[in-house]
């Protein structure tokens, strides 16, 4: 084993995506060498960390694992081109805004929050979504409020058969209480 | 709200993420958030297994730096 063991190495096996060899050639090594075993705790808080974060956009079955883990969510339904309203109330841990349209052709979808009247954007690629439903799920999360101040436009551009389509504007007018 | 995170703290953690490339994103998303492994998001990603790991560990990389000294 070589020591100092390489990151990608430590990344893999974090990941469960070392070779069992390897794997528990690595461990035996962690469990003998002070220096690595630290390296491999920091990434582990870090991809503990990731697995906790909630990113902007969730697919359907992680909305569902986050319903299952107890998380109180208000889900709005929304069109494009038609202001919806969501309340963040104190009881609340999450909105999720339902971003709806026809997604039956889309290879893929990418996504642009911005506030144009501020000048600020942000895109996401190939976010995730669900072609039978029709939708985008956009998590909304209460320290949001601080991080992306405003009511951002969701603007959501489909792939189809290599060409890029807008599919629309999506706007949601917040109430944080 | 759930409880804070384990010693990383949240609010850099996301700065640190919106420094990160856009396909650098799309893959720790996949991994972290969506529990894929690496053959399954070079699959939807149109991209090598190796070439995910490649993508998947500089990001990480470049997350810890951030997280950890700031340096984006």
């Amino acid at each position: 084993m070589t020591c100092p063991v390489p990151f990608e190495t430590l990344v893999r096996w974090w990941l469960d995506d070392l070779p069992e060899a390897e794997s528990a050639a690595l461990e035996e090594h962690l469990f003998a060498c002070d220096t690595c075993s630290a390296a491999s705790e920091r990434l582990g808080d870090l991809a503990s960390s990731l697995r906790e974060w909630i990113p902007p956009v969730i697919s359907h079955a992680h909305r569902d694992r986050l319903t299952r883990a107890g998380k109180r969510i208000r889900l709005t339904p929304v069109d494009a081109g038609v202001d919806a309203h969501a309340r963040f109330d104190r009881d609340l841990d999450l909105l999720v805004h339902v971003l709806r349209g026809d997604l039956s052709r889309a290879e893929r979808v990418d996504l642009e929050i911005t506030r144009p009247e501020v000048g600020w954007r942000i895109v996401l690629e190939h976010v995730p979504f669900d072609r039978k439903a029709g939708e985008v799920l956009i998590a909304c999360q209460r320290h949001y409020g601080d991080v992306f101040p405003g009511d951002p436009v969701f603007r959501v551009t489909v792939v189809e058969q290599g060409e890029r389509r807008p599919l629309g504007d999506y706007r949601v007018i917040h109430e944080w209480m | 709200m759930a409880g804070e995170w384990p010693r990383v703290n949240r609010i850099r953690l996301e700065g640190c993420l919106r420094g990160l490339e856009a396909r650098e994103l799309v893959v720790v998303t996949m991994t972290f958030a969506e529990d894929r492994t690496a053959e399954e998001i070079s699959e939807a990603l149109s991209l090598t297994a190796g070439n995910v790991r490649v993508i998947r560990h500089r990001a990480l990389a470049r997350l810890r730096s951030c997280v950890e000294d700031g340096e984006a």
